[in-house]
Formats: structure tokens, sequence, C-alpha cells
């Protein structure tokens, strides 16, 4: 038994990450209407670049957050005035999420050119640490994990629901046209959703390095997990995304308990295949957002 | 008003009825045709890499018609690659079965499973499709590395066969070119004229607009997962090719990466066309192979030149080479 709640730990701490990625793709989509399938990629981005931070600067790994967090912020937003608005005037929906394809391998790519095909980890961030409680290993580091997502989450309400910009964001998501016409600087909010989007990604990605290996092809991976759990828990929804995250983390955790970690890739995926065909809006949307 | 609406379809037909036969076009695929013949006598050092090319070619032109004509995005055509390049792998080296038949064999099965699967699946629209599509990718990779007893794990199917056709061996990379020129000349021929036919209209109104292509008595389920089952088919032939000519077919080759790149050669080339296809799979197969110093440069040069082309080439290489032609 204590085995079995080990086992879900481990995949609630994995579930965490995807719904910290997940959590970026549906804000950058109920603003913008894109499905950035790249916001996995630049998890990984910011993973590895979080460990040569750690190397070159010889900071404790915790410092790492507070150099790539704000620095992902801006990246984030370069990216979407330099790739995104660009081809969002241009291209229709479906061609977009091809550019966020173009995206995630040019980040691959990036990151085999510049860190090679080896995998990379670094310390945890409060030691070789663990709790023990009743015989279940809780590693210290998944701690700060959950953390990360709970310090999101309670950010991303507060924004959204408690402050003016967030009023702007709420606008923006629900109507663009009527929110620009109320004199609301749509592109502007857009590029505040991409930075907020790129924040998260750099803060899944530092805290999640010190509990895996990550190398330049976990960014497909990160990026498929992250969507998936996007869609399953239901666009646009925060709720949706975190559940949507865990359950997938769950569920991977749980199948590879019983079978080999591929096998239980394969049963994760085909009860979300199923959920999707049964529920499109999946587990938290709304119908409204699947018509669009 | 009356005169309008009778002219408006004369003029759309125009450019479709000098498409067909114009002595040009007829030099032009002839010029074309004689190149591919030769092709293998200029640049012997390039076959490899062009019976790589042309494997992908086919897919790519299968895809075109799902993707392209009937504007269904699927993500998870590896998953009929893998059909056809295990299938036929595991029928021929376990049972010894006679390689052309298993090939024939598992692209109907591949056909099977699409209809199968197309029923379902189709039903959900844009995003929804995509992403179930990339489930399928995602199962396909992990079933051919999890099923390690069936599939031969991670480090893939050694030692199969290359395909025998009578008592010849297509063994060389020559023979595999010549083999594939054969192939997707004839699948370049099918879809080219499915593009001129009655279905390739109703698929490209389907794409257009499913609910108006409805009401004109167009059964887009139907259609749509017809298309759907010529893509599988595709796949499922080049994936039993593949397996052959590399004699070993891994999870490696059939994985979400290669089924992101298949998309990412028909956006890049342009789809709804025959030629754009072959550049796609041309570019993204020669990146690599540009030089030594190049290739780790190609994924992230691959990603780059995506953004790019879509972005401002809505309809890929080949339909910015054509627009500015015809200027």
């Amino acid at each position: 038994m204590s085995g079995l709640i080990q086992v879900l730990i481990g995949g609630l701490a994995d579930g965490g990450v995807y719904a910290l990625i997940a959590l970026g793709v549906s804000l950058v989509y109920s603003i913008s209407r894109i499905i950035n399938l790249a916001q996995g990629g630049f998890v990984v981005l910011a993973a590895l670049l979080a460990v040569s931070i750690q190397q070159w600067l010889g900071v404790p790994p915790l410092v790492t957050v507070v150099i790539v967090v704000p620095l992902f912020a801006l990246l984030m937003a370069v990216v979407e005035r330099l790739v995104m608005a660009p081809a969002a005037a241009r291209a229709t929906p479906d061609r977009m999420l091809l550019v966020t394809v173009g995206l995630l391998q040019a980040i691959g790519g990036l990151l085999l050119l510049v860190w090679g095909n080896l995998p990379y980890t670094m310390q945890p961030f409060s030691g070789d640490t663990a709790i023990t409680i009743g015989g279940v290993r809780i590693v210290s580091q998944y701690l700060w994990i959950i953390g990360a997502l709970v310090v999101t989450v309670a950010a991303l309400w507060f924004l959204v629901q408690r402050t003016s910009l967030g009023l702007t964001m709420r606008a923006t998501a629900s109507n663009p046209e009527a929110a620009a016409l109320q004199g609301i600087n749509v592109g502007r909010v857009r590029l505040i959703a991409f930075s907020l989007a790129g924040a998260m990604a750099a803060l899944a990605g530092t805290t999640v390095i010190p509990a895996t290996f990550l190398q330049f092809s976990t960014v497909t991976p990160y990026a498929v997990a992250g969507f998936i759990a996007a869609v399953a828990g239901g666009l646009g929804s925060t709720a949706g995304a975190v559940v949507g995250g865990l359950v997938l983390g769950l569920l991977q955790g749980l199948f590879s308990r019983y079978t080999s970690g591929d096998l239980a890739q394969v049963i994760a995926m085909a009860v979300l295949i199923v959920l999707l065909l049964v529920r499109p809006t999946g587990l938290l949307g709304k119908t409204s957002e699947v018509r669009r | 008003m009356t005169t309008q609406e009778q002219t408006t379809p004369a003029i759309a037909a125009r450019p479709q009825a000098r498409r067909g036969r114009s002595p040009q076009r007829l030099v032009v695929a002839a010029v074309a045709v004689v190149v591919a013949l030769v092709l293998p006598l200029l640049v012997p050092g390039w076959l490899g890499l062009l019976v790589i090319a042309g494997i992908f070619f086919l897919i790519v032109l299968g895809l075109n018609l799902l993707m392209g004509y009937a504007g269904q995005v699927s993500l998870g055509q590896t998953l009929f690659m893998a059909i056809g390049g295990y299938g036929a792998g595991l029928l021929t080296l376990r049972w010894h079965w006679p390689t052309l038949v298993a090939m024939i064999v598992m692209a109907v099965v591949s056909a099977a499973v699409a209809a199968g699967l197309g029923t379902v699946f189709l039903r959900l629209r844009g995003y929804y499709l995509a992403l179930a599509t990339l489930g399928l990718a995602v199962i396909t990779e992990s079933l051919a590395s999890g099923l390690t007893g069936f599939t031969g794990g991670p480090s893939g199917l050694v030692g199969v066969p290359s395909l025998r056709l009578g008592t010849f061996d297509v063994f060389s990379d020559q023979a595999n070119y010549y083999l594939l020129l054969v192939v997707c000349g004839l699948g370049a021929w099918f879809v080219g004229n499915l593009q001129r036919s009655q279905t390739g209209r109703a698929l490209s109104a389907i794409a257009a607009d499913p609910a108006a292509a409805t009401m004109l008595g167009i059964n887009a389920a139907r259609y749509k997962t017809s298309a759907f089952v010529v893509s599988a088919v595709y796949a499922s032939l080049g994936g039993s090719l593949y397996a052959f000519y590399l004699r070993f077919i891994s999870p490696e080759v059939v994985g979400v990466t290669v089924a992101l790149s298949i998309v990412i050669m028909l956006a890049l080339g342009g789809a709804r066309t025959i030629v754009g296809p072959l550049l796609g799979a041309l570019v993204i197969q020669g990146l690599p192979e540009v030089g030594q110093s190049f290739a780790s440069w190609s994924p992230f040069v691959a990603g780059v030149v995506l953004i790019l082309v879509i972005t401002y080439l809505p309809r890929g290489i080949w339909g910015a080479i054509k627009k500015a032609v015809q200027r």
C-alpha cells in the first residue's frame, strides 16, 4: 500500500509540472486563441539554462529561479512580438498550431546546439532531504514543485479576479473585438499573457530539473503532456488546467506501477482520447469554447 | 444579377481546364521524368537521401489529401507508418511471408484501422482532432518501444529482408530509387487525378465550410473518412518501404518527432499541390546532409524555416514559386 502511495506521489509531482505547463497554454489560449505547443519546450530551455547559470555563478539552485523567471517573462514577450504577432496577423488558427510546432522544433534544435545531447540535472533546492510519513518517502523537491503550482494558481487568481489588469484580461478573453472597442489595448494584453506564460514555463523548468534529468529530446514529451492536460482539463479554464495536469500525472504514475512506463503512457493517452471523444469540452471547460 | 451568377463559375472553371493538358505542362512533365530517370547517374552520392525523401514524399502526398484538400489536421500519420513498417517486418521475419504480400496486407490492415478510427476521430474539429491524432502518435511510439517481445523494444526490429519483386531483390540504393520513382509516380498521379475530380472538389468544399458542403448534399463524414483511409494506405506503404530499405525499424523511425516532421514537410512545401510535398520532403530530409558541421544546426534551422514559411508564405515554398512565375 505504501508502495502505491509512493508511486502516486511521484505521479502527482509530474502532474504538478504538467499543470504548470497547461496553465501557460490555457492562459495564452484564452487571451489569443493560440495553442502554444512550444510551452513545454520553454520549460526544458529554462531548466537547462538554470543548470548552466547555477554552474557559472556557483549560486544555490533556488537563486536560479529568481534569475530565470524574469528572464523568461522577457523572452516570451520578445517571442510574442517577433514570432506570434506577425504570424497570428496572417495565419488561420490551424496554421498557428504549426507555427508553434516550428517554435518547438527550433527550441529543441537550440538545446541540441548549445547543450548537446546529454541529460542534465541540478542539486535540489533544499538539499537531498526527504520527509517520511508512515513509511512513505517524499522527496523535498516534490514539495517545491507543488508549492510552485499553488503559488502560481493563487497569483493568477488574484491577478485575474482582483486587479484592474485582470479585468481587462477577462474582457479580452471573452471578446477581443468588444474589448478593443472599450479602449483596451488588446495587443498589450496579449503581450502580458505571453509574458506570464513565459514566467510559468521558467518556474516549471527550474523546479522540476532537480527532480529529474532533461535534455533536448524531452521537449516533445513535455509539450505533448502540457497540451493534453490543457485540453483535457478544458481550454481556457485555470482549474481545468490544474486538474488536467494532475490527473495526467497520476494516471501515468498509477499505470507505470503495473506496466512499463511506455505502456502506462499508452493507457494514459487512451483514457484522454476517450475523454476527448465523450466530452470534447474537457473536464471543466465550457461548451461555447469548443463550438468557436 | 443572373449574368453575374452564370459567369462566375465559368471564370473559376477556366484555369482548371487550362491546368489539364496544356503543351507547356506536358513538356515540363516530360523534362521532370527524364531528370528523375538520369538523376542517379548525376548524383550517385545522394541516392540514399533521395530514397528517404521519396518515402516521405509518398507519406506526405497521402496527408496532403487529408490535410490539404479536406482540411483535417492529422499529427498521427506515424501510426500507419508503424503498422506498415512493423507489420511487414514481423510478417516477413517471423512467418517468412513474401515481402510484397506482407506490404499489401499491411496496407489493407491500415485502411481498416483508419476506417475504424476515422469514423470516431473525424467528428472532432480543429484543435481537438489535432490533439487526438497527436495522442495516436504518442501511443504509436510508446507501443513500439513498450511491446518489447513483439517489436524488439527500443533497439528495434533488426534483419528485415529487402523487398523482393519476383526474383529481383530491391536491395541497392539505385533499385530502391527506381522502385520509389514508380510508386511515387503512381501515388502522385492518383492524388492529381483525385484533385481534379468531383471527389477533390467535394473535399475542398468540406475544408472551406463543412455546413455548406453538407447542405449541397456532400456526405462530409464519408468523404473525410475516405481521405483518412487513403492517407493511411500511403503512410503504410511508405512505412513498409522504409523498413525494407533500412532492413530495420525502431521506435525512433515512427516517433512523435517524425509525426510532426511529416506535417512540417507538407506545410513547408505547400499543401494542395503535388510538387509541394516533394519539395518539403527534400528540404527537411536534405537539411542535415548540407554539411557535417551543419547537421547539428538542421533541427533549429528547420524550425525557423517552418515559422517563416507559415507566416509569410501561406501556400508554402512551391506556392510562392508558382506565384512568382505567374507574375
